[in-house]
């Protein structure tokens, strides 16, 4: 196996010093389902050097796509750069015929900024064929670093039966709304989940995350007391999204609308949107679907000034612009982040607390989604 | 003196493995239990209104032996106000012999946030040398007639005085309590939880 320089994957093939060559990703060594724990203790008794092993949550990934062990391989190598976890990456085949579990250990190890100590978290990867719903609890639990909290990123749609002994000990589940295809339905399970759970479970909805950087972007206009004015004279809204990305669009929709006291008076059949604000005038919104970013422009209209931003043409800035009387100001650039899987996941690991924002933006546009 | 409040017995169902019931040589209708949750007091001044909580399985997700001394809750918490869990001290007995120490740090940088770090002593690798497997060591001593590490019998006495009155009031015919089911594999029945939520606590995340 061949690692990076600065990721290094251990299993069974793993030489303390690495190369530096292309970055190729092993499962690692496949170990016995009931000595996973002694193994991984083996792993790290055999590592030479000096290393470290960390960990500060355990990272559970679910996925039913076939391949999916060995993207996520590539991710975790990735995510444990900045965030140290046990990571648990499982690929489920649930129309298997046999039921069969097998399992394999590795590390990820990154040289940390400061002299030459390696930081490793380890991973433990999972195939399951046949019943997945019924094994994936134990699976789970039984190999989870005691007392570091438990994030589950569930990368496929929720489905009946959810069960209660997995998710009762899960404290945030990340998931990515926009790829849902019935969003009601999917929220009201992981609603009842959490209900069950007596609330303890965080929702983490990566199609929230991605509207982070826009968002701020939008805000700051409005950050300077002489500005608040203009936020109750909004009369139109405009949002851009590429195909596929409706929800996010709405989800952006529903963080002004919760966050100004907007609510919906009418849907109109052209897919216009008409809320009443919170001094009874009219916002309409134009919701527009257009190549480019998940959204790439969010404009504003508030009197005779439109607040606006966009993807700057590098594609790794927002432009934000302030236009009065058709004039525009110099526009200003602030960072678009990175959505890319790892850019997104990293931003949600950063965060902590409950999403109170998030809730209540789904709040408000529950009906449109 | 050991007083319980309350016990909680339970007999794990199949799922996705046999459960007991449906192994081999067992009554499909066996009363017998195979998990217990306890809530327990000390009756002495210095350990009063204490809970000692106890849980013991079969088919649990995992194996192991720990005794865990939780802190008290902060009354102020600067950072995270939605703080849940607490500071907690870990005995690991068996396996992976060591003591852990899991406190609530602030995140490095600009971030006002803490969460859950674990300081960790191992004796596999802190003396660099695996501790004797339980019964390499007694055996030796049994045979060089060392009772040091063995249980007196006045003290096997006094344990099963404890557990004797708990035992046949569970079996009693009259009044017996109920018995709760849990699947294999999960960390026993939702009444072994509602033994802890009631207090407002939760078992650790072992």
């Amino acid at each position: 196996m061949i690692c990076s320089l600065a990721t290094a994957a251990r299993g069974e093939d793993y030489k303390p010093v690495m190369p530096a060559a292309a970055e190729t990703y092993s499962l690692g060594a496949p170990v016995e389902i009931g000595k996973i724990e002694h193994e991984l203790k083996k792993l790290w008794q055999e590592g030479e050097g000096a290393m470290t092993r960390a960990s500060l949550m355990n990272l559970a990934v679910y996925s039913e796509e076939p391949g999916s062990l060995q993207n996520n391989t590539q991710l975790m190598a990735k995510i444990t750069e900045d965030h140290a976890c046990r990571a648990i990456v499982i690929e489920a085949d649930c129309n298997a015929d046999d039921d069969l579990v097998s399992a394999w250990i590795s590390a990820h190890c990154h040289v940390s900024s400061v002299g030459s100590k390696q930081v490793c978290s380890e991973q433990i990867s999972f195939l399951l064929k046949g019943g997945c719903t019924t094994q994936l609890p134990s699976i789970i639990l039984s190999n989870l670093d005691s007392d570091l909290p438990l994030y589950l990123w569930w990368q496929e749609e929720f489905r009946e039966p959810m069960d209660p002994q997995l998710w009762t000990w899960v404290d945030r589940v990340i998931y990515d709304s926009h790829g849902w295809s019935d969003f009601r339905s999917q929220i009201r399970l992981l609603e009842l989940m959490q209900e069950e759970a007596n609330q303890r479970i965080v929702l983490c909805d990566l199609n929230w995350t991605r509207l982070d950087n826009l968002r701020f972007a939008l805000a700051q206009f409005f950050d300077h007391p002489a500005s608040h004015h203009r936020l109750a004279k909004i009369s139109k809204a405009r949002i851009d999204f590429a195909p596929g990305f409706r929800s996010t669009a709405i989800l952006f929709i529903g963080w002004l609308g919760a966050q100004l006291n907007w609510h919906i008076e009418e849907v109109k059949s052209s897919g216009e949107l008409r809320f009443i604000g919170a001094s009874a005038g009219h916002i309409d919104v134009e919701l527009r679907e257009r190549d480019g970013e998940p959204v790439h422009e969010v404009a504003l209209t508030s009197g005779d000034v439109e607040f606006r931003v966009t993807y700057a043409h590098c594609g790794d800035l927002l432009e934000v612009s302030r236009i009065q009387n058709d004039e525009t100001r110099i526009p200003q650039l602030m960072p678009a982040g990175n959505s890319d899987p790892v850019g997104l996941i990293s931003e949600e690991l950063i965060r902590g607390g409950p999403h109170h924002v998030y809730l209540n933006a789904l709040n408000c546009v529950r009906d449109l989604l | 003196m050991l007083c319980v409040a309350n016990t909680r017995k339970a007999l794990f169902t199949a799922k996705p493995i046999l459960g007991y019931r449906q192994e081999q040589n067992v009554n499909p209708d066996s009363q017998t239990e195979t998990f217990v949750a306890l809530r327990l007091f000390i009756d002495d001044w210095r350990w009063a209104d204490v809970p000692v909580y106890m849980r013991v399985g079969k088919r649990l997700p995992k194996s192991a032996t720990e005794i865990s001394i939780h802190f008290k809750k902060a009354p102020a918490v600067l950072f995270n106000k939605d703080l849940r869990d607490l500071n907690v001290l870990v005995i690991r007995i068996q396996p992976d012999e060591g003591i852990s120490l899991r406190i609530h740090a602030k995140v490095p940088g600009t971030s006002f946030r803490i969460e859950p770090v674990k300081m960790d002593f191992h004796y596999g690798t802190s003396f660099g040398k695996p501790s004797p497997e339980a019964y390499e060591r007694l055996l030796l001593d049994a045979m060089s007639g060392d009772a040091t590490l063995f249980a007196r019998a006045d003290e096997v006495e006094q344990a099963w005085a404890f557990i004797d009155p708990i035992e046949e009031a569970w079996h009693a015919k009259k009044d017996a309590p109920e018995l709760y089911f849990y699947p294999a594999g999960s960390w026993g029945p939702e009444a072994a939880d509602d033994l802890l939520a009631r207090d407002g606590r939760a078992w650790r995340r072992l």
